[in-house]
C-alpha cells in the first residue's frame, strides 16, 4: 500500500483466519485481499497468526490513531487466548501470545517462554470460560465504541471457545457440548449483549443457538464434511482458497447493505 | 424534587470502602462527594488492577447514569478475571433457608508478588514466566492504551481520572527472582516503565486537564497520589497507615486526596 495513495483504504485485523501468510505458503489470497479488490481499495492486514483478541483490539487502537481508514473489519479470534507485548533485539514493540488452553501454543512469536501444563491449568481457572467471554464481549462494545466515527464491520472468526488441549489430561469427548453450554450461558449474563450494534457484527451473538453465527459455524452449515472450505477436512479446519473467497463475499454483501455502493470507486 | 447528582468512584485499595469498615474513617470518594453535595457510589476493590477497575467502570455506566465519574488507576501489572462465585445464602441473611446462589465476581493475580489474596495458587516459579509475558513494557503500553480507550469512552461524561499507587511495584518473588537487590530493582523497573510510557503512541492523546498528575512519572513532570504524598510527607509518618509497612492512606492522607481532585474539579467543571 503506497504511503502516497489516495484511494480508499481497508483496514483488516484477526488471527490466522486473516493473516496473509496463507498467500505465502500456499499461493492464495485470503479474505482482506479479495474484499479489497471488490471494494476497488488499498488494504492493510494485519491478520496475525495464533493472535487472540487482546491483540486484535490493542493493535487496531495503535493503527487508527496512526492513520485514517475508510473501512475497518475485525475478525475477532479465540476468547482464551493471551497477548503481550515486548521490544523485540531491533527496539520495536511486537506481540507475543500464550494459549493457556492448549498442550502448544501456535503461531509466529507464540510461547517464548514455554510453560507446564499443570501451570496452564491454573491460569486456565483465572481464565476460564465465564472471565473471557464477559471480558470479550466488553471488549466488543468497546471497539464499537472507538470505532463511532469509522465505518466498520465485525465477525467471529475460529469458535470463540474449544475444548482445553493437554495431552497429559485429555478430556472427554462430550466436553465441547459443556464448553458451548457455558459459553452461551456466559454470554446470557454480560450486560452488552443488547448493546452490540448487530448490523455492524455479522452473525452476532456468535451463536447458532442465539440465532447467531462464526466464520466456523457458517462454514459447518454449508460445508459439513469440510472438505470444500478448510484447507484439510480433519488436520486444518483454517479456510482454504474457496473458503476466504466466501468470507469476501459475505462481508462485502454486509458491506453494501449498510453502507451502501460507493460511487466514488 | 431535584434528584442529586452522583459521583461514581472506582479504583483498588486506594479507594476502597474497606478501611471505612475497619478503622472508621471516610475515604477519598465519600470525602470528595460531600465537597461536591453529591451522593457516592464507591466501587473501588482491594487487590483490583485495572482490568477490573475499567471492566467494572464500562459495565456501570451501560446501566446508570453519573454525573461525575472519578477514576483511581492501580498498579499495572496486576491481572482481572470474573467468575461465577458461590455464595451461602445464610451468610447474607440467617432467615434465608440454607442454599447457595450465583454471583459474578471479580478475581485478582498479583504475578509480581509472592502472596495476595489469591482463590487458585501460583507458585513463584509459575509467577516468574507469567511475568515475563506480563512485563513491565507489556503492562505499561496496555495500561496507556487502555486510558486512551476510558477517555474515548467517558468522552461525554465528566470525569477525572488520576493514578493512586506507584504504577509498578517491587516484585516480592523471593530467591527465585533474578534480581535480589530489592532497591535497587525498584529504580530499575521505574526506569523500565518510563521508558515504555515514552515509547507509548498515546502518551501525547491523554487529555492532561482531566488525567490529574498525567503522566504520572516524576521525572516525565506528572505524579501519582503516591508521589503526591510521597511529597509532602517523605518519611511516610503523616498520611499513611504505617509508614513503608503499609502505605494506604490514613485518614488525613484521604483528606488531602478528596481536596486535590476537588481542586481540580473546579478548575476544570466549575
Amino acid at each position: 500500500m503506497s504511503l502516497f495513495s489516495k484511494r480508499k483504504k481497508l483496514l483488516a485485523i484477526g488471527c490466522s483466519y486473516t493473516t496473509s501468510s496463507w498467500t505465502k505458503a500456499h499461493g492464495f489470497p485470503v479474505w482482506p485481499e479479495l474484499l479489497a479488490k471488490k471494494l476497488d481499495w488499498d488494504y492493510l492486514n494485519l491478520g496475525s497468526a495464533g493472535r487472540g483478541n487482546n491483540y486484535i483490539f490493542g493493535k487496531m487502537c495503535d493503527t487508527i490513531i496512526e492513520d485514517n481508514y475508510d473501512l475497518v473489519v475485525i475478525m475477532w479470534s479465540e476468547f482464551q487466548r493471551m497477548d503481550f507485548e515486548y521490544l523485540n533485539k531491533f527496539n520495536q514493540i511486537k506481540w507475543k501470545h500464550l494459549h493457556p488452553h492448549r498442550n502448544k501454543t501456535f503461531g509466529e512469536g507464540s510461547e517464548i517462554f514455554p510453560i507446564d501444563n499443570p501451570w496452564k491449568r491454573n491460569l486456565l481457572k483465572y481464565n476460564d470460560i465465564v472471565a473471557s467471554v464477559l471480558h470479550n464481549v466488553r471488549l466488543f462494545w468497546t471497539a464499537q465504541n472507538i470505532l463511532k466515527d469509522i465505518p466498520h464491520l465485525m465477525i467471529q472468526g475460529p469458535k470463540a471457545l474449544c475444548t482445553p488441549n493437554f495431552k497429559d489430561d485429555p478430556y472427554p469427548d462430550d466436553f465441547w457440548k459443556s464448553v458451548n453450554e457455558d459459553a452461551i450461558s456466559s454470554l446470557l449474563k454480560s450486560p452488552y449483549i443488547e448493546l452490540i450494534n448487530s448490523k455492524k457484527f455479522i452473525g452476532w451473538p456468535i451463536y447458532k443457538q442465539l440465532g447467531g453465527m462464526s466464520i466456523d459455524s457458517y462454514f459447518d452449515d454449508v460445508d459439513y464434511d469440510r472438505k470444500r472450505y478448510r484447507i484439510h477436512h480433519l488436520l486444518d479446519s483454517h479456510p482454504n482458497t474457496t473458503g476466504h473467497e466466501v468470507i469476501s463475499e459475505l462481508i462485502y454483501d454486509n458491506y453494501r447493505s449498510i453502507y451502501g455502493v460507493d460511487d466514488e470507486t | 424534587m431535584m434528584k442529586r447528582k452522583r459521583l461514581l468512584a472506582i479504583g483498588c485499595s486506594y479507594t476502597s470502602l474497606y478501611w471505612t469498615h475497619k478503622h472508621g474513617f471516610p475515604v477519598w470518594p465519600q470525602l470528595l462527594a460531600e465537597k461536591l453535595d453529591m451522593d457516592c457510589i464507591n466501587l473501588g476493590a482491594n487487590g483490583a488492577g485495572n482490568t477490573h477497575i475499567s471492566g467494572q467502570l464500562f459495565d456501570s455506566i451501560v446501566e446508570e447514569k453519573f454525573d461525575f465519574i472519578v477514576i483511581m488507576w492501580s498498579e499495572f501489572q496486576r491481572m482481572d478475571f470474573q467468575e461465577l462465585g458461590l455464595f451461602d445464602l445464610q451468610e447474607i441473611d440467617t432467615y434465608i433457608p440454607a442454599g447457595v446462589w450465583r454471583k459474578i465476581v471479580w478475581q485478582h493475580l498479583h504475578p509480581h508478588r509472592l502472596t495476595n489474596y489469591e482463590t487458585y495458587k501460583l507458585d513463584p516459579a509459575a509467577k516468574n514466566k507469567l511475568l515475563k509475558y506480563n512485563s513491565i513494557a507489556s503492562s505499561t503500553l496496555a495500561a496507556f492504551r487502555l486510558f486512551w480507550i476510558t477517555q474515548n469512552i467517558l468522552k461525554d461524561i465528566p470525569y477525572f481520572m488520576i493514578q493512586g499507587c506507584f504504577p509498578v511495584g517491587k516484585p516480592t518473588l523471593g530467591p527465585l527472582f533474578e534480581h535480589n537487590e530489592p532497591y535497587d530493582y525498584f529504580n530499575i523497573i521505574m526506569k523500565e516503565c518510563i521508558r515504555f510510557m515514552l515509547k507509548s503512541p498515546y502518551i501525547d492523546l491523554i487529555e492532561s486537564k482531566k488525567f490529574i498528575g498525567w503522566p504520572i512519572m516524576p521525572q516525565l513532570g506528572g505524579f501519582a497520589v503516591d508521589h503526591h504524598l510521597d511529597k509532602l510527607d517523605p518519611e511516610r509518618e503523616k498520611y499513611r497507615m504505617e509508614g513503608s509497612k503499609d502505605s494506604h492512606p490514613n485518614a488525613v492522607g484521604h483528606e488531602l486526596i478528596s481536596e486535590l481532585i476537588y481542586d481540580n474539579y473546579k478548575k476544570v467543571y466549575s
